[in-house]
């Protein structure tokens, strides 16, 4: 196995490695400077990133070049500038490489001669791997479908088409996993249990890399994420860490109180807030230019006024507020 | 006491007047028109149909050209074959067969273009959701297939008309160049109404554009070999090459310019009515099994 | 899990794409199109030229339109309608050597070929009873499909129209182009396969292309460099 000479920052993301032959924060997915265009067209911009181990969600509005991106990575298109290695190699012309990939594209055809076994076993065939039938069989017990099934694939329904598609990605156990939008088509029992089946697969030192457009989708798939805007590289690591470096734009807060107006009075007085407004008689909404400041001094100015706190929630610390504030800056 | 005002900005019903149903049925047929044609897409969706409407005007360009560049008395220089310009090149009512694989192999194209592409990316689930019917439907998309098959079937003819009127050899005078003139429209309609109609039938099979390209041009060439085949081997009777719609295309044209028939595509023994009525009969039974199958298909949405 | 690199994979891509080809409408249209040879070649036998109309049954209908566009259908489509449907993908992204995906694709379209245009143009070439033309049938047929479905298979990867662009080769340059003379039948792969047959039914081949070694050569050397641009094609692409 390859590995990639001592990586300079930023380290990458991810999760304990236990795949073997790969340590522990490992880099597994690498792009440097890729880009990529269609005649004036550029769909990605110079984007730069390393992932190790561990789920990671590829986060991007439509048309931002998420695929793209993950086409490059699969090696299923060239960058017209930049590189990409996967494992130390290039997916386009080591199928050494390749071996080690799982894909599951965003197009839902599927071979309408086959089965779901048909289908599993003969990725999993071309995987090289020395028992395709058995191998398929588990990979389909993984997405619950029925091994047995003799019925041909365009009889499936497109949540079951989905999960196919999935078994045939794992079946050789690759050590990146590249999913694009793997939960359409998936009702909420089974989007659960596919984002379970991530987390494990992540857990157990696959790298997983995720595109999806659906914010709620993501969070579940965890907090790393890269984000994607206009073909550029927006951002990249925890999302809430992410929320903290935007030093340039206020932390929004809410405060629940008894004494609410005297506490908004003494709130105004302190540095760290910018702004503050009161809702009602028990609850102040609070601009504070920095949050740590901010969550040092709530306290003693309760306190002083002799206001009693009942609730303290940041109002856009979740991923939906940090995507926002990232695409359309 | 002010003049200001927030205005809703939410959804609104359209109010207006909303135009007749043949409004849509033009829009389509116009739309039809663009789309075959690859009209505003990029070059390489006009590439195909623009080279066969060009590989089409050849001679007809070729004619024109030495029209322009090589006056009567020139070109009757070159030998005594040369009377006049339209002896360079085939005669009027003999064009449509000079030219017939590249209609044959345009209506391929053009066909499955406007039906099969609808079909296959949902689009014909729109149209219907909108008023119009499959009925209407279908008659905006023949509207449009007819128009540029008629513009391939008759265009180069007409422009050798222009030709021999600017050389100065073609009819003595207006009345002459207008019974030409009727005479290409006529052979123009009937062409144009048989191909598009068959073209049609065809492409209502499959929504695959290739397979319906496929099976127009495996159609028409069988067609015509078996039924040569059956009259030259078979001791069939004469009258079964109304089965040959190529050659029956070829024939409409040179009856209505009083042409003699041409050998080879077998309906040269069959009368001027029967032709004619051949390829009317031809046309109605493919659109009735272009409608039939249109009632019938499944419309995904 | 244990990875090995057993026997390359061709029969499983091989079975896939055959099976993709074999479906019921496909197999009764080009069926019913081979079947209608036997039915001219009855009807050839009748003529007064019997050795013509059994060349005009076998080579003129049966290898330039029945094989011909049966080949056309059925090649371009093997790689064509997985390019098309995006499913490509599934095959290009395995370590499995490329090369071997236009070879799969060749031999299913062979298959499916032989079983819809060779069984009954060869049925057609016993039924005119010219002495030698099934052998010359069959060796001109197998030639001039393997030579068609190459090229028709790499066309299929690089054209996304390409069963049409197909059709117009055949319409144009093979029945039309190639029938001005011996020049441009040079560059015509159905003249080299009529050259066969004509020389077995002891006529002038229409194009006036006669039977050399030529006829034999160029067929084959066409099917492999149909071979050799699919795979520097599929090397090269892009995929969805």
């Amino acid at each position: 196995m390859t590995s990639l000479p001592p990586p300079p920052p930023p380290p990458p993301q991810g999760g304990p490695a236990g795949s073997p032959g790969l340590a522990k924060g490992d880099t597994m997915i690498e792009a440097k400077a890729a880009t990529k265009w269609f005649g004036d067209l550029v769909a990605v911009s110079d984007v730069s990133f390393r992932i190790g181990a561990g789920v990671t969600a590829l986060l991007g509005p439509n048309g931002a070049g998420k695929s793209t991106m993950l086409r490059m990575l699969s090696g299923q298109a060239r960058p017209s500038r930049g590189e990409i290695h996967i494992v130390g190699g290039d997916p386009r012309t080591d199928p050494d490489v390749r071996r080690r990939i799982g894909i599951v594209p965003q197009q839902e055809a599927v071979f309408e001669a086959l089965t779901a076994l048909e289908f599993v076993t003969l990725s999993a065939r071309l995987s090289e791997l020395d028992d395709p039938t058995s191998a398929a069989i588990k990979a389909l017990e993984i997405v619950e479908l029925d091994t047995g099934d003799k019925r041909r694939l365009p009889t499936y329904s497109k949540g079951m088409r989905q999960r196919v598609k999935i078994a045939q990605c794992i079946v050789h156990e690759p050590d990146v996993v590249l999913l694009d939008e793997p939960l359409t088509g998936l009702d909420p029992r089974q989007r659960l249990a596919m984002v379970e089946l991530f987390h494990t697969l992540g857990n157990d030192g696959m790298c997983v890399l995720i595109s999806s457009h659906v914010l709620e989708e993501v969070e579940r798939f965890g907090s790393n994420v890269l984000v994607i805007a206009k073909g550029r590289l927006a951002a990249q690591g925890d999302f809430h860490a992410i929320r903290a470096l935007m030093s340039d734009r206020p932390l929004r807060v809410l405060v629940k109180a008894e004494s609410a107006r005297a506490l908004a009075a003494a709130l105004v007085a302190n540095e760290a807030v910018l702004g503050v407004r009161l809702e009602d008689s028990a609850t102040i909404s609070v601009e504070a230019a920095d949050g740590g400041a901010f969550g040092l001094a709530i306290a003693a100015l309760a306190q002083q006024v002799g206001a009693t706190l009942i609730e303290v929630r940041p109002l856009d610390d979740d991923l939906e507020s940090v995507f926002k504030y990232l695409v359309n800056r | 006491m002010t003049d200001a005002r927030i205005h809703d900005t939410g959804y609104r019903k359209f109010e207006g007047e909303r135009r007749p149903v043949w409004w849509a049925i033009l829009d389509l047929a116009k739309h039809g028109v663009q789309r075959v044609l690859g009209l505003k897409r990029k070059g390489k969706h006009k590439l195909l149909p623009f080279a066969i409407i060009v590989a089409a005007f050849l001679p007809a360009i070729v004619i024109v050209g030495l029209a322009v560049m090589n006056p009567f008395d020139d070109l009757s220089d070159r030998g005594p074959q040369f009377n006049d310009v339209s002896d360079v090149g085939p005669q009027l009512g003999e064009y449509f067969g000079f030219i017939s694989l590249l209609v044959v192999l345009f209506v391929s194209f053009v066909s499955p273009e406007a039906l099969c592409t609808d079909r296959r990316t949902g689009m014909l689930g729109l149209y219907l959701a909108s008023p119009l019917t499959r009925d209407t439907y279908l008659l905006g998309r023949f509207a449009g297939l007819f128009a540029v098959i008629a513009f391939i079937a008759s265009g180069p003819q007409l422009l050798i008309l222009a030709a021999t009127g600017f050389e100065g050899s073609g009819p003595d005078n207006v009345l002459g160049y207008l019974s030409e003139f009727a005479r290409i429209v006529a052979a123009g309609f009937l062409v144009a109404l048989l191909l598009t109609t068959v073209g049609m039938a065809i492409s209502s099979l499959t929504a695959r554009n290739g397979i319906a390209s496929a099976l127009i041009v495996i159609t028409l060439m069988t067609l015509a070999a078996v039924t040569g085949a059956l009259i030259e081997g078979g001791g069939v009777a004469d009258e079964f090459a109304v089965f040959n719609v190529v050659g029956l295309a070829e024939s409409v044209g040179r009856r209505i310019f009083g042409e003699p028939p041409h050998s080879d595509v077998g309906t040269e023994v069959l009368a001027t009515p029967l032709v004619i009525f051949a390829a009317l009969a031809w046309s109605t039974a493919a659109i009735t099994f272009c409608r039939f199958r249109y009632q019938r298909i499944d419309v995904r949405q | 899990m244990r990875l090995t690199r057993p026997r390359p994979p061709i029969k499983e891509l091989y079975r896939l794409l055959w099976r993709m080809q074999i479906t019921r409408g496909r197999l009764i249209g080009l069926g019913v199109l081979g079947s209608i040879t036997i039915l001219i070649a009855l009807l050839g036998r009748g003529a007064d030229d019997v050795n013509d109309a059994a060349l005009g049954a076998v080579a003129g209908y049966g290898l330039g339109v029945v094989a011909a566009i049966s080949a056309v259908w059925v090649a371009t489509s093997t790689l064509g309608n997985l390019v098309e449907d995006g499913l490509l993908v599934y095959l290009w992204t395995k370590p499995t050597d490329r090369w071997l995906i236009p070879i799969a694709a060749l031999a299913a379209s062979l298959s499916v070929l032989a079983m819809v245009v060779l069984v009954p143009v060869s049925i057609a070439a016993a039924v005119t009873e010219v002495d030698g033309l099934v052998t010359a049938t069959i060796a001109a047929v197998t030639l001039s499909l393997a030579a068609y479905s190459s090229l028709f298979v790499a066309l299929g990867l690089a054209f996304r129209r390409a069963l049409w662009w197909g059709l117009a080769y055949i319409l144009i340059w093979e029945n039309v182009i190639a029938r001005v003379g011996s020049g441009t039948a040079r560059f015509s792969i159905l003249s080299y396969g009529q050259s066969i047959i004509a020389r077995a039914a002891d006529t002038e081949p229409r194009t006036g292309l006669r039977s050399s070694a030529a006829s034999w050569i160029v067929p084959i050397v066409v099917t492999v460099a149909g071979m050799v641009f699919a795979t520097r094609r599929l090397d090269r692409a892009e995929i969805d």
